[in-house]
């Protein structure tokens, strides 16, 4: 393990989907194999084997490791178990994974060598993958069927190598084609391309202990060269209830995407710097392992509803965790009471207001148990008396139950009530972190996003300017007339 | 200008959401309808649009009885914004999409042309007319149905809480847009949660409570008269609950008359 000092330099990319590539190439090109294996015209018997072309582009497209080439073999012989017409199709659960494997070696020894242009390769794979394939094929037939060695000499290995021979030509003009169907769409990976980077050789350590420490963390999507996020520096501690907002576009999402793991695990692009959950750096852990620290509930809320019933729909997160149905039971009946939904577990979820939605996907975010809760810019859909609401149970969650609450919004008044911080960012730079007055007070003072701030501070900030004095600053309707009243 | 006498309507047979509905519009006003959630406001604006049929009660404009006429007739006098404006937008482009309307009004392409220019420069999106609706900002589709609506040169225009989920910005510009046009002649009803906008920008305010048509008069009337705001599903707005801890300072309708009243008193005393 090294331990690392300064995160600043860390970095870590990652190419989103990267690591599903493999699996799309290879399912379309197995999928078009089946179909050309079905319709393919076969002269004196003699056909080329489309499987085993179309998973030899598959596999020199997206060079799979041995692991990932065995399952792709072990596909294409269930379908060519449904599909073939031969006198013992399960000869070809041996056969297809052994083609896989030949034409992952030569893939992989090509790799090496790097000689043979586009063309060679295929043309090598394409017939040592139907050699061994075919010959494997053709032995298991010969000892289940007992069938005469003449036959199986000078029959049927004959037949294999013309096979071998079609499939040395079909195949290379298969991979041209696709190679640049896929490469148009971005699905090919580049020459040395790392997917994600590996910070498990690390020693990565907070700075401090609190439930979110940010460090000189900065982010740039995809392959853009502009950060969405520039070297933040941010602590939320345990208790917090931490308001993060700025103009479309500042990074605050981005922000809240970071304290999830979803960046840099799932978005492609480049980070810098680190993010640690509960002492966790977010490169080290997964974003499910996050989960059961922290949860999220995303201003889309209807996409993270998965089930038909809401008593399902919380249950759903548990049962993947392996909860015991008494544990799921016992939970739900909890989380069921901290959001108010008691008494609708039988309901359809469909059947539910978009405010009862939103609590249900609170709830199932609160099943595990984290101690963090975030909410993507929860009242964008929601009508005056829902945001109240809504604030009213983050606000309880928070002073009842102990939990970390960071909120993304740009409705400022309803919340204020509620948050003890707020962080201000624009252009992806933090500019200010401090109770909410100061940073309200920051935002009115350096003309920053004014059109955000409630009326009631704008007007308390202008009296104020002209000479009145108030005990404390309006944050709220109360705290305006208790002040109005002495004055 | 439009009448609404004695209107009655419910989704379900023998469950009536509202009954005894009468009021009148007139050119130019800038009328709120609010209320509880589920009281029937939107359900009050689908009607005056044609887009329900009324169990009974009759509706006018200009004196002709329109309670038969369909959504598409009523386009040649009210414009409709829905809360989702993406579910009332179908053509490729902006232009084409605002030119729709008086294309099957029957005007030439050269008229179309010019009607469209026209909508789009008064709505000020005219550097979108190339766009694909879909793609747009919530804010820049409600222009496209403004637009639209200023194309088939309607008269009234109901839009259905436009401001909900929009930052500041928005919604300011938006309500800018709103008085332009009324200032036009215009008239306009906007189905709203907000207390702050109804107070300061309304001129009139209807508000559905109780099943039928609970209180029909000006905002200042609506704050300071009725005790029964809580029961409406209202609340006095932040501008109105300061100007009252303020003995003498009388009714503010919005923040900026309030912080008006209170810097002029500072520099009298």
């Amino acid at each position: 393990m090294e331990r690392i000092q300064d995160v600043s330099k860390l970095v870590y990319t990652h190419v989103q989907g990267g690591q599903f590539r493999w699996v799309t190439v290879s399912t379309l090109m197995l999928a078009l194999g089946t179909i050309l294996h079905l319709v393919s015209p076969s002269v004196a018997g003699i056909t080329p084997n489309w499987m085993i072309a179309t998973y030899c582009v598959a596999i020199h497209l997206t060079r799979p490791n041995y692991r990932q080439s065995l399952g792709i073999g072990l596909v294409a012989a269930l379908i060519n178990l449904m599909t073939s017409k031969s006198a013992f199709p399960y000869a070809n659960l041996l056969s297809e994974p052994a083609g896989a494997l030949t034409c992952a070696f030569v893939v992989h020894m090509f790799s090496k060598v790097k000689i043979g242009g586009n063309m060679i390769p295929p043309v090598v794979s394409g017939f040592f993958s139907t050699l061994v394939s075919g010959g494997i094929f053709v032995t298991i037939l010969f000892y289940v069927l007992a069938l005469p060695l003449d036959v199986y000499l000078k029959g049927m290995w004959p037949l294999v190598l013309i096979v071998a021979l079609c499939n040395a030509v079909v195949t290379p003009l298969l991979y041209v084609p696709a190679q640049r169907l896929f490469a148009r769409r971005g699905y090919l990976p580049n020459a040395d391309e790392v997917i994600s980077s590996d910070h498990s050789q690390y020693e990565l350590v907070p700075t401090n202990e609190a439930k979110i420490s940010i460090e000189h963390f900065s982010y740039y999507y995809g392959k853009q060269t502009k950060p969405a996020i520039k070297d933040i520096n941010l602590v939320v501690n345990d208790g917090d209830f931490l308001v993060i907002t700025g103009p479309a576009g500042c990074g605050k999402s981005t922000l809240c995407m970071a304290m999830i793991g979803a960046v840099p695990k799932f978005y492609g692009g480049r980070m810098e710097g680190m993010v640690y959950v509960n002492g966790k750096a977010t490169t080290q852990a997964e974003i499910s392992e996050l989960a059961t620290e922290i949860g999220v509930v995303l201003a889309d809320y209807d996409t993270q509803l998965v089930t038909m019933t809401v008593a399902e729909e919380v249950a759903f997160a548990m049962e993947n965790r392996g909860y015991t149905p008494e544990q799921i039971k016992e939970r739900s009946a909890i989380v069921f009471k901290q959001v108010g939904l008691e008494g609708m577990e039988q309901r359809k979820i469909t059947s539910l207001s978009g405010g009862q939605r939103q609590r249900l996907a609170i709830a199932s975010v609160l099943a595990t148990n984290p101690s963090i809760l975030v909410l993507d810019e929860p009242t964008s859909s929601l009508d005056p008396e829902g945001t109240d609401e809504l604030y009213r149970l983050v606000g309880s969650l928070n002073k009842d139950y102990g939990i970390t609450v960071v909120v993304i919004d740009h409705d400022l008044h309803a919340v204020l009530p509620y948050a003890n911080r707020m962080a201000l960012m624009v252009d992806g730079e933090l500019r200010c972190d401090d109770v909410p007055a100061n940073t309200l007070r920051y935002m009115y003072n350096h003309n920053i996003y004014v059109d955000a701030l409630p009326s009631i501070f704008t007007t308390y900030m202008r009296l104020e300017a002209a000479g009145y004095e108030f005990e404390q600053p309006w944050l709220s309707v109360t705290a305006a007339k208790s002040g109005l009243r002495v004055s | 200008m439009l009448e609404v006498k004695g209107l009655r309507f419910g989704y379900v047979l023998g469950q009536d959401i509202i009954d005894n509905v009468d009021f009148t519009i007139g050119e130019g006003e800038f009328i709120a309808v609010g209320g509880r959630n589920g009281c029937g406001k939107t359900t009050v604006t689908r009607l005056l649009m044609g887009l329900e049929k009324p169990r009974s009660g009759k509706m006018y404009y200009d004196g002709e009885d329109i309670t038969n006429l369909s959504p598409a007739d009523r386009g040649r006098f009210i414009g409709y914004v829905f809360q989702q404006p993406d579910r009332q937008m179908f053509r490729p482009t902006v232009a084409e999409e605002v030119g729709f309307g008086p294309e099957q009004l029957g005007y030439t392409k050269a008229e179309v042309a010019d009607i469209t220019s026209k909508a789009l420069a008064a709505t000020g999106i005219s550097h979108l007319r190339d766009a694909y609706p879909p793609t747009l900002r919530r804010g820049e589709k409600q222009r496209v149905a403004i637009a639209s609506a200023l194309a088939m040169k309607s008269k009234i225009l109901i839009l259905d809480e436009p401001t909900s989920g929009q930052d500041g910005k928005e919604t300011r510009e938006l309500l800018e847009l709103l008085e332009t046009l009324r200032a036009t002649g215009l008239t306009i009803l906007l189905v709203t949660h907000d207390m702050e906008i109804m107070a300061s920008h309304c001129t009139r305010a209807i508000i559905i409570g109780y099943g039928t048509k609970a209180f029909d008069g000006t905002p200042e009337e609506l704050f300071t008269a009725r005790e029964d705001l809580f029961d409406l599903g209202l609340t006095k707005p932040p501008c109105v609950e300061l100007a009252e801890a303020v003995p003498g300072l009388g009714y503010c309708k919005s923040m900026k008359e309030f912080e008006t009243k209170m810097l002029a008193r500072k520099g009298r005393s």
